[in-house]
């Protein structure tokens, strides 16, 4: 009896706990409107529609858990998409100069979260400004790559994402993996430093923690996590456009913010994040499936975010 | 070689054009517990500071175990063997008790990953020296003020120090905690490890200190052994401290006043979690204490007659009609304002100025313009400071201008204007100097003289006796015992009521044990 209360007050405080209850229940209004939801096709279609989103809103979570925010993800996401469709070779594949590319793009997405990193951590520049400001010096860089949407990744490249066993495909069990990572992160010092100095900076700086360079590493870690959902989002429009990432700025906000991520720092989970984004694009299918009428469409999206961000302020309040 | 473990020679430190301290000297040989006494900005904690590293001193010398050392952080003097407890917590509020023991000096183990097992086992052991209640896994800022000071102090001995700074450890703890903190402190002085204690409670220094060093103005005034407790001059320690002025800290004020009828009457109040079946009854100019130990639900109590927490049960009247309070602005309303007892977070709006702090409650009240009279304003506010003595050159200065002992003048003096019939202090002098303490209940005593009632709650039993004219004890959410101050009450007898009888502390600790599994 006693086991079960505990076992009942540590779920409750597991940060994880509400977006998961949040999530199952937008599932349930989706499985009732769309019976089909649990077909593994329309299941991986599903997911691969969702994985940009999940990862990035993973990786701004880690950025907001150090205490900061990231309003550049957005054009990042744009500018690694560009240099992926400009630069691969498609016919014919050159594998070689294609993987290099793929590295090319990953270096360029850590070069982002650590010129963000130096502005915010080393010069003091506040997140919300400073990560605004670099974020056109993204959007820059991708119209130069890319003045008008086109390029190309090769076909491989999709359909290496589209692979699948059963109802799991690649990007599945790669968000999987991802999210692992995020717990061997935490098995380390950075991992706990990086909630320590979202926590209360000046109490762990006063316990000998660089602050700096940890806040730097937060916006480094999460910029991979940026670059695996810009993969995921290339492999399914298979082209390059500069404005393609601009819904993702706030959008990942507000999904680490209905997954538990206190705006502050300090607490929350990367995996709530990433349910917080399943959540937020299930929003769409049942708005969709529901029949509401297209001019309606947005103003009800607009409400059923309100509610469930309010629900986790809420939560929040009374239970923690 | 030398005998001392730390050595401050002529140590000068200026902040901007500020001086914090000019020609600071602090000697402390091995093995002793040394107490180090001053007023608000004295420099007492600057001093602490820069033996930490935490900033450069301008000019002089420090040596540590006979070597001449400059720390340029905190690491580096904790690794050298210097540990300090902050005033304002080292403490990250998001990690648990356990991340936060050894947050920064956590053991690792195969691949460079933390070994939390072994980081939980170092926790448990340093916890268990000062708090061997205390459930690790809770987050710090769930925990109470009280346990967060000693998991700050255990922090400070996971880094095994030779010489351990202790800024006002006391101020949040109750007298059973201060005394496992006071053996604890004996204990590491048989192990040759030297302390520092600095605390604004005189007796606590009396108690536990082998000497003092007292700071005045950022000099060292004095230095006064302790060891031969008979032999000690203990107004001498008043007068290195306050200088020339004479100081009635441990005098009773004056109780002539007359009291009037009963302004205030709580029957049975209870706000169902905290307080339980409460009664008491106020009288018009009448000075009525709060005490008990920590936690019996004395801050509760204040925070339900202000308006914070419900009622739940019972009934309040005021003048003999029921006062209903939904909103703290209820209580203003009623004239019942709550004086906070920290006045940065709490009490006064720091960056505004003193003319906007000493002016909002009386907007608050009905009745008053829309646009709000400047002129008649500044009027009230430069009466209010003159009454006060207020020492600042302009009334538009933001609050932070003025020195600790003004500005708390400021956050009692500025219900003044709205002539309140009951004012409600929660430990209002809690980590103020003594000569502010005298002040601040100097003036508490005035308002009292003009016919307000005053209810107070302190944690310190001196500040009680020093200026009620009854105490009422509290003990687990219930009112249990009431005394008439007198000159035959002091310290150990008002404790032992707080104690309500032999043997309670390990019951209090036992329930507190019990709390947490729950």
């Amino acid at each position: 009896m006693n086991k079960l209360r505990t076992a009942r007050a540590s779920a409750l405080k597991n940060p994880v706990f509400l977006p998961a209850i949040l999530l199952l229940s937008l599932v349930i209004i989706n499985w009732i409107l769309q019976p089909n939801l649990f077909r593994p096709a329309v299941f991986r279609i599903n997911i691969l529609t969702f994985s940009p989103l999940i990862l990035v809103a993973a990786g701004q979570a880690i950025i907001m858990i150090s205490g900061n925010l990231d309003l550049s993800v957005g054009y990042g996401v744009s500018l690694i998409n560009c240099i992926l469709a400009s630069y691969m070779v498609v016919d014919p594949p050159d594998p070689l100069r294609n993987s290099l590319v793929l590295v090319l793009a990953l270096a360029a997405a850590i070069a982002m979260g650590i010129a963000n990193g130096v502005l915010v951590g080393y010069l003091k520049v506040p997140s919300f400004i400073g990560t605004f400001a670099s974020s056109f010096v993204w959007l820059g860089i991708a119209i130069m790559v890319r003045p008008v949407p086109g390029g190309a990744v090769p076909r491989n490249f999709t359909t290496l994402f589209k692979a699948h066993l059963g109802p799991f495909n690649v990007i599945f069990l790669s968000i999987i993996v991802a999210l692992i990572a995020w717990y061997v992160i935490r098995r380390y010092r950075v991992g706990r430093y990086i909630y320590a100095t979202g926590s209360n900076m000046e109490a762990a700086y006063r316990n000998g923690i660089n602050v700096k360079g940890i806040t730097l590493m937060a916006f480094a870690i999460g910029w991979v996590f940026v670059y695996l959902g810009t993969l995921a989002l290339t492999a399914q429009t298979r082209a390059g456009d500069a404005r393609l990432g601009e819904p993702f700025a706030l959008n990942s906000i507000a999904a680490a913010v209905i997954g538990g991520i206190v705006m502050g720092g300090g607490r929350g989970n990367p995996v709530g994040a990433a349910l917080g984004a399943i959540s937020l694009s299930i929003i769409l299918n049942i708005i969709y499936f529901a029949g509401i009428p297209t001019s309606w469409q947005v103003f009800v999206r607009g409400v059923i975010i309100i509610l469930a961000i309010g629900a986790t302020v809420f939560y929040k309040r009374k239970y923690d | 070689m030398s005998d001392y473990i730390i050595e401050a020679r002529n140590i000068r430190k200026l902040f901007g054009g500020v001086v914090a301290l000019n020609g600071a000297e602090f000697l402390c040989p091995g093995g002793k517990i040394v107490g180090l006494l001053g007023e608000n900005g004295s420099g007492k904690t600057t001093l602490s500071n820069i033996i930490m590293g935490n900033y450069p001193a301008t000019d002089g010398e420090l040596l540590f175990k006979g070597q001449k050392v400059r720390f340029s952080s905190p690491k580096e003097a904790e690794n050298a063997g210097i540990a300090m407890v902050h005033q304002n917590f080292s403490l990250v509020p998001d990690l648990t008790v356990w991340e936060n023991l050894l947050l920064g000096n956590e053991p690792r183990g195969s691949l460079g990953m933390l070994d939390n097992k072994q980081i939980r086992v170092l926790a448990r052991q340093y916890l268990d020296r000062l708090c061997p209640w205390l459930d690790m896994n809770r987050e710090i800022r769930k925990l109470l003020a009280s346990e967060q000071q000693l998991v700050e102090i255990s922090k400070a001995l996971t880094r095994n120090p030779e010489f351990l700074i202790l800024d006002e450890p006391t101020a949040a703890l109750e007298r059973e905690e201060v005394e496992i903190l006071f053996k604890l402190m004996k204990d590491l002085k048989k192990q040759g490890i030297s302390v520092v204690f600095i605390s604004h409670r005189m007796h606590e220094v009396e108690e536990i200190c082998d000497y003092v060093v007292v700071l005045r103005n950022g000099k060292t005034a004095g230095t006064v052994d302790l060891t031969d407790p008979d032999n000690v001059d203990y107004d001498e320690i008043v007068r290195l401290i306050t200088g020339q002025r004479a100081v009635e800290a441990h005098k009773r004020l004056a109780t002539d006043r007359e009291l009037g009828d009963v302004i205030l009457q709580a029957e049975s109040i209870g706000d169902g979690e905290n307080i339980k079946d409460v009664s008491f009854q106020i009288r018009k100019g009448e000075i009525v204490g709060l005490a008990g130990l920590q936690g019996q639900g004395q801050e509760e109590l204040m925070l339900t007659l202000a308006g914070y927490n419900y009622i739940r049960q019972g009934r309040l009247n005021i003048f003999e009609k029921e006062l209903r309070l939904k909103h703290p602005k209820n209580a203003i309303a009623a004239g019942m304002p709550l004086v906070p007892g920290n006045r940065q977070t709490q009490g006064l709006f720091m960056g505004l100025s003193v003319m906007h702090n000493t002016t909002f409650p009386k907007n608050l009240t009905k009745g008053q313009p829309w646009i709000l009279p400047q002129k008649k304003q500044a009027a009230i506010a430069s009466k209010l400071a003159r009454d006060l003595t207020l020492k600042t050159d302009s009334l538009s200065n933001p609050v932070t201008a003025l020195s600790g002992g003004n500005a708390q003048k400021v956050v009692v003096a500025k219900w003044l204007p709205i002539d309140p019939k009951v004012l409600l202090l929660s430990d209002p002098a809690k980590g103020i100097d003594v000569q502010s303490k005298a002040d601040l209940y100097k003036l508490v005593g005035e308002i009292a003289m003009k016919g307000t009632s005053i209810f107070l709650y302190a944690s310190d039993m001196n500040e009680l006796l020093h200026i009620c004219d009854r105490i009422l004890i509290m003990y687990e959410g219930r009112i249990v015992d009431e005394v008439i101050n007198s000159e035959q009450l002091d310290e150990e007898i008002l404790m032992s009521k707080c104690m309500q009888h032999e043997g309670i502390s390990q019951e209090y600790k036992a329930t507190a044990e019990h709390g947490e599994q729950a």
